[in-house]
């Protein structure tokens, strides 16, 4: 290396972070403008109806809702909007200091067993979460036999149905069979047997359940991230390795394939950012629409006694007696929410994130209930620096003896 | 970067800010499964109430303290059945059913057409529950009816 390496690397470094900073504030300012000043002008005189035509109509219900209702909604999108820039701004930053490029962060070689890896866990728990309808939380209603009232279908579940066009609303026989699908489906995928059709059958007959069961009049977060999970595994080549078809490959006097491949780690990357991104966006909503009372004993106190009382969690009704010591709590779940894009960002954090948001998702679950079984196998897609960290382990203790 | 992975690269831009836009703008369940997170995220202080509310049916005659109905049994979700109750309690005792109850009349209707018209009461029974500075003040409080009514639908109603 020449000493003329680091400093060119220095100076690029400083452009990029100049360059960062520009374009957040060309983005952001013209954004404070509008939605301090021009946002509530055209917000106030469309409300007289002496405004925009098209925001006139969009507040149907001013007549009934004052100003201020729809001011403030502009101000929460205002801070949200604020909030995740400064999050841009801060990882962005990050993203410059450990030097990564679109390139290396998607498509750096990676051993084809982590994708693998990544199939059966995340299969497999999606299995569990088919067989065993208890894991996601309440006795279920037969919601064939709903009022159709409350039927208002997804545009996902819409989507999903297109080549069933002249079913509406899906019957029970129509569910059992797409049920009885995505089981058949998923253990081929977990065996790995004509991986690609059957993983994509496993995520539309998922993604439609799931929808369907969501199109009643409410819906839950639990299995929203499992979804994407199980689409991007659909469109990767999870079954190269580790599978049935690499074995019939093979078996077929075919070479077998390189165990590092650039195409391995997109969908692992995929859910890394989805997850980042979800929770920062829990952590923002917390400060937005709790702001600092939010970090009060009472507020934790108050949704572990309304949701442990309502599913008979003991943890959570004698918990909830002691606000005195939940703000810890609050804080560590909120500092762990935002700060969660480091684990993506700086590999030698992450296993410590994974085993913090296991242990989170365990904990929230015994204390008060919501069931993210699906997003605590979905750690799994930080297999690579978890493999990586292992191994140093192993090496330290090989030296140690 | 090849074409392949600066079309993947695309791909994922969309999903990822389809993803962001539903968290900031906050769009609901409209664009499920890339959904916002608020849950949770409101602050509560010493005050704060709750209820947990129970609805039972009673038969002409039954003296006893009725059949406790759950959301299984009216084959409605969960959250749905709590927020039908919930608003159903904001009556108050009436006694009878008004015109603008709709969720009362939507409860009644279900009661009728999945546990049969042999049922002529409902009730809505309540137990109120408070936080104070240091957290639930009381787990056990006592449980009080909150509202009965008649079921329009029962056989001795039509009668």
């Amino acid at each position: 290396m020449t000493g003329a390496e680091p400093i060119d690397a220095t100076a690029r470094r400083r452009r990029a972070y100049a360059a960062l900073i520009a374009v957040w504030a060309v983005l952001v300012v013209p954004w404070v403008l509008f939605a301090r000043w021009i946002g509530p002008w055209m917000l106030a005189t469309a409300y007289r109806g002496e405004g925009f035509e098209f925001l006139t109509r969009a507040m149907g219900g001013r007549n009934q809702t004052p100003l201020e209702v729809y001011l403030g909604d502009l101000h929460n999108l205002d801070l949200r909007v604020l909030a995740t820039a400064a999050g841009v701004l801060v990882f962005g930053m990050v993203w410059i200091r450990q030097g990564w490029t679109l390139a290396r962060h998607w498509f750096a070689a990676t051993p084809r067993e982590n994708l693998a890896i990544a199939r059966i866990v995340v299969v497999g728990a999606q299995l569990a979460i088919l067989s065993v309808p208890w894991i996601l939380g309440f006795e279920e209603a037969d919601l064939t036999q709903t009022d159709p009232i409350f039927y208002q279908p997804r545009y996902a579940l819409r989507l999903l149905l297109a080549p069933f066009f002249w079913i509406d609303r899906p019957d029970a026989a129509f569910l059992h069979g797409t049920w009885v699908f995505a089981v058949v489906c998923g253990v081929a995928a977990l065996l790995g047997l004509l991986t690609r059709v059957s993983l994509i059958g496993l995520a539309w007959a998922s993604t439609l359940l799931v929808a369907h069961s969501y199109s009643y009049g409410e819906f839950h977060h639990t299995d929203a991230l499992m979804m994407v999970a199980l689409w991007a595994l659909a469109f990767s080549r999870c079954g190269a390795v580790l599978s049935l078809d690499a074995r019939i490959r093979r078996a077929r006097g075919r070479a077998p394939v390189d165990a590092l491949h650039a195409f391995e780690l997109w969908p692992l990357r995929l859910i890394q950012w989805m997850f980042a991104l979800t929770y920062f966006a829990a952590a923002v909503e917390k400060l937005v629409n709790g702001g600092m009372g939010w970090f009060k004993g009472t507020t934790l106190a108050y949704y572990f006694a309304l949701d442990a009382l309502h599913r008979n969690h003991p943890v959570g009704v004698w918990l909830a007696q002691r606000a005195d010591w939940l703000p810890p709590l609050a804080v560590i779940s909120v500092l762990f929410e935002l700060a969660f894009p480091l684990a993506v960002l700086v590999p030698r954090l992450a296993i410590w994130f994974v085993a913090f948001g296991i242990s989170f998702h365990l904990g929230v679950y015994i204390i008060h209930g919501p069931p993210f079984f699906g997003h605590m196998a979905l750690f799994v897609v930080f297999i690579g620096v978890i493999r990586e960290d292992l191994a140093a382990l192993q090496r330290v203790a090989r030296r140690g003896r | 970067m090849s074409i392949r992975q600066r079309a993947i690269l695309a791909v994922l831009g969309v999903i990822l800010s389809v993803q962001l836009i539903a968290q900031v703008a906050g769009t609901g369940s409209a664009l499920w499964p890339f959904v916002p997170y608020p849950m949770y995220s409101w602050a509560h202080s010493a005050g704060s109430q709750f209820s947990v509310m129970e609805l039972r049916i009673l038969s002409p005659g039954s003296s006893g303290e009725g059949r406790v109905v759950l959301h299984p049994d009216l084959d409605v979700k969960y959250f749905v059945f709590l927020g039908l109750l919930d608003e159903a309690s904001r009556f108050g005792d009436t006694g009878y059913l008004p015109e603008d109850d709709d969720a009362a009349r939507l409860l009644s209707s279900r009661i009728a057409e999945r546990q049969g018209p042999a049922w002529n009461k409902a009730q809505l029974w309540e137990r109120r529950f408070e936080i104070g500075e240091h957290g639930l003040l009381d787990r056990d409080p006592p449980i009080r009816l909150a509202r009965e009514w008649s079921l329009p639908y029962a056989t001795d109603a039509r009668e």
